[in-house]
């Protein structure tokens, strides 16, 4: 009875594994679809678009911002946005992209402010330049 | 080939060669044969080896370069070189020779078990050189904080360092094993770290079946690792960077060692699991709890023996735990946002309050657990041999409750009391949490069954009086 219990259990465990076999190299095929043709560059810009973020700031802050410069993001409701979770997660993604910049909470420890929708005004800083990469989208130099 | 995965060749071959030291001085390595048998579980013992070396380096100083990491590397070779590992004792039991799979039906059912493993790896690799979808806590956190150590050097409490990132109490080993691949690679680039991930994945199928075949016969590792592989937990950790990934892999194989440790009561097991547990413990915060889970069972196994020295192997990998507690008493770092407070557990009101919560997540996490979709069974399937061991090897019978139950009624609980949104929350952990416990169940299913289908077999008595005299005499 002992034995055939031991059985029984590694035939049923064997028979769920069995059944997952497909779904793995399904998912695999998946996934890798979903990546070909995507250049490096593109390929680290993937979490920013899964949640329909605009990623022509990011690719324009990385260029702008010099390393060893800091940063903050501020947000607003002067872009177009297809769910609130695109703005909150836009100052987390920019943090993962722009390292070794080092972000900043308080605005008024940055060198720089990315706005993604945000009021530049708002901030009453004095900005030294201040680029819009698109309607919305804002990098400024705040001035020293 | 890029400089930066020339690099990341190197470091996996820094990793074996360490692997391969200290595997010699604990006595399972003898011979080049030997030496080549037990190559993956060299890559895996190197890899916890390094990282735990250079977590010990970053909690008194700066994060090791590649030329410090090379060093640490030196002082493990020597280290075991001088023997210092190597004391076996003189009452050492030997071990078994591992069963020879004789019969040919039993040789095919592992060549196919053996060809599953092989396709779903060479499938994970395929989307690991892809560097699939970053998951959104890995870019949140995993390697946002593995990256400061490489452009910073160590653990930053500055603005946009590591300790700026949330969790900051979060144990350190998972950020320091990406932040020496990032070294290696001399650059931080995070779509390599998915490919460095699978090679350890790859390593970890691998010693498992090292590590099973020491008593299991082949037709049952193979279909056991292929369930493994195959396990849906398995296929979204793998290259994910997720430090669950390595947590499952530590935790499985610490299970296996000291399963081993209890039915042959050969004792580099043992010393095998504290080397992989101490990684347990500072791979994710929930580490030591699992740990503890695994290591009662041995602990008080040892001390009905009256082994107290041996009793203190499996609990010793907390004291990894215990330094970074120090590490982050003294630094007065406490995590910012925490997800829940035990003392709420001493509420009655705050709980009566929550009770529907508790019951959502008893559902949730019961699926999750043994449904045959997520699970694929291993958990129940490890719980029903439980009763079946119990009667010859009841230590094994405790481990295995104790694997499946403790840390999913902690889980429930931590559930009941959290602060936050418990659909979002069960939806975004559940999958994970229960990982390292369906990682194990498939692990060890190969074993218990050998185990009870010996104990209950014909002569089992005999069988069992010889297993009991040989640890007894250990």
């Amino acid at each position: 009875m002992a034995r055939a219990i031991v059985v029984a259990v590694a035939a049923i465990a064997l028979v769920a594994g069995a059944s997952q076999v497909a779904g793995v190299f399904r998912r695999t095929s998946e996934a890798v679809t979903g990546e070909a043709g995507l250049t490096h560059a593109q390929r680290l810009l993937i979490p920013a678009r899964a949640y329909d973020m605009a990623t022509e700031l990011w690719l324009a802050a990385r260029e702008e911002i010099p390393v060893a410069d800091t940063y903050t993001v501020i947000t607003g409701s002067g872009i177009m946005v297809s769910s609130p979770l695109t703005l909150f997660k836009a100052p987390v993604f920019a943090r993962f992209y722009l390292l070794p910049r080092r972000y900043v909470s308080d605005p008024r420890q940055a060198d720089w402010i990315l706005s993604y929708g945000g009021d530049l005004q708002s901030l009453h800083l004095r900005f030294r330049r201040t680029q819009t990469i698109l309607p919305g989208l804002e990098i400024a130099r705040v001035a020293r | 080939m890029s400089r930066a995965a020339a690099g990341l060749i190197a470091l996996d071959c820094g990793f074996l060669v360490t692997g391969l030291a200290v595997l010699w001085a604990l006595g399972f390595v003898g011979g080049a044969r030997d030496a080549v048998r037990h190559a993956p579980l060299a890559l895996v013992t190197g890899w916890v080896t390094t990282a735990l070396l250079a977590t010990l380096v970053l909690l008194v100083g700066p994060m090791p370069t590649a030329s410090e990491t090379v060093a640490l590397w030196g002082l493990a070779l020597g280290a075991a070189a001088l023997g210092l590992l190597r004391r076996r004792p003189p009452d050492e039991p030997v071990p078994a020779p591992p069963p020879r799979e004789t019969s040919r039906a039993g040789a095919t059912v592992a060549a196919a078990g053996a060809l599953v493993v092989a396709a779903v790896v060479a499938a994970d690799c395929r989307r690991a050189l892809a560097s699939g979808p970053l998951s959104p806590d890995v870019v949140t956190e995993w390697l946002p904080k593995a990256e400061t150590l490489f452009y910073f050097g160590r653990i930053d409490s500055r603005p946009g360092g590591f300790l700026s990132f949330s969790f900051e109490d979060y144990p350190p080993l998972a950020y320091v094993s990406d932040g020496l691949s990032f070294r290696f690679m001399g650059r931080a680039d995070p779509l390599l770290i998915p490919t460095q991930h699978w090679v350890l994945a790859a390593a970890f199928y691998l010693s498992v079946a090292v590590l099973l075949s020491s008593r299991v016969r082949a037709a049952l590792v193979w279909p056991g690792v292929a369930l493994l592989a195959v396990l849906p937990r398995m296929d979204v950790l793998v290259g994910s960077a997720l430090a669950d990934e390595p947590l499952t892999e530590l935790f499985a194989l610490t299970a296996i060692c000291l399963v081993l440790w209890m039915l042959g009561g050969v004792r580099r097991y043992a010393w095998l699991a504290v080397l992989l547990g101490a990684g347990v413990v500072l791979v994710k915060a929930e580490g030591s709890m699992l740990m503890l889970t695994l290591a009662l069972a041995p602990a008080a196994w040892a001390l009905r023996r009256r082994r107290l020295r041996d009793a203190l192997l499996p609990l010793s990998p907390l004291l990894a735990a215990a330094a970074w507690r120090v590490w982050l008493a003294v630094h007065h770092v406490r995590r910012t946002g925490p997800d829940y407070r035990l003392v709420d557990f001493f509420h009655p009101g705050y709980l009566a309050s929550r009770t529907g919560r508790l019951e959502y997540a008893a559902r949730e996490l019961a699926d999750a657990t043994f449904s045959p979709k997520h699970s694929l069974l291993l958990a129940a399937a490890t719980l029903a041999l439980a009763p079946l061991l119990a009667f010859h090897r009841r230590a094994i019978a405790v481990l295995l409750v104790s694997v499946v139950v403790v840390p999913t009624l902690v889980y429930l609980g931590i559930y009941w009391i959290g602060f936050d949104e418990i659909h979002l929350y069960l939806d975004g952990t559940k999958e994970r949490l229960t990982a390292p416990i369906d990682a194990a169940g498939a692990v060890l299913l190969p074993l218990l069954v050998t185990e009870a289908w010996r104990s209950w077999g014909a002569g089992a008595g005999l069988h069992s009086a010889r297993w009991r005299s040989r640890a007894s005499a250990s």
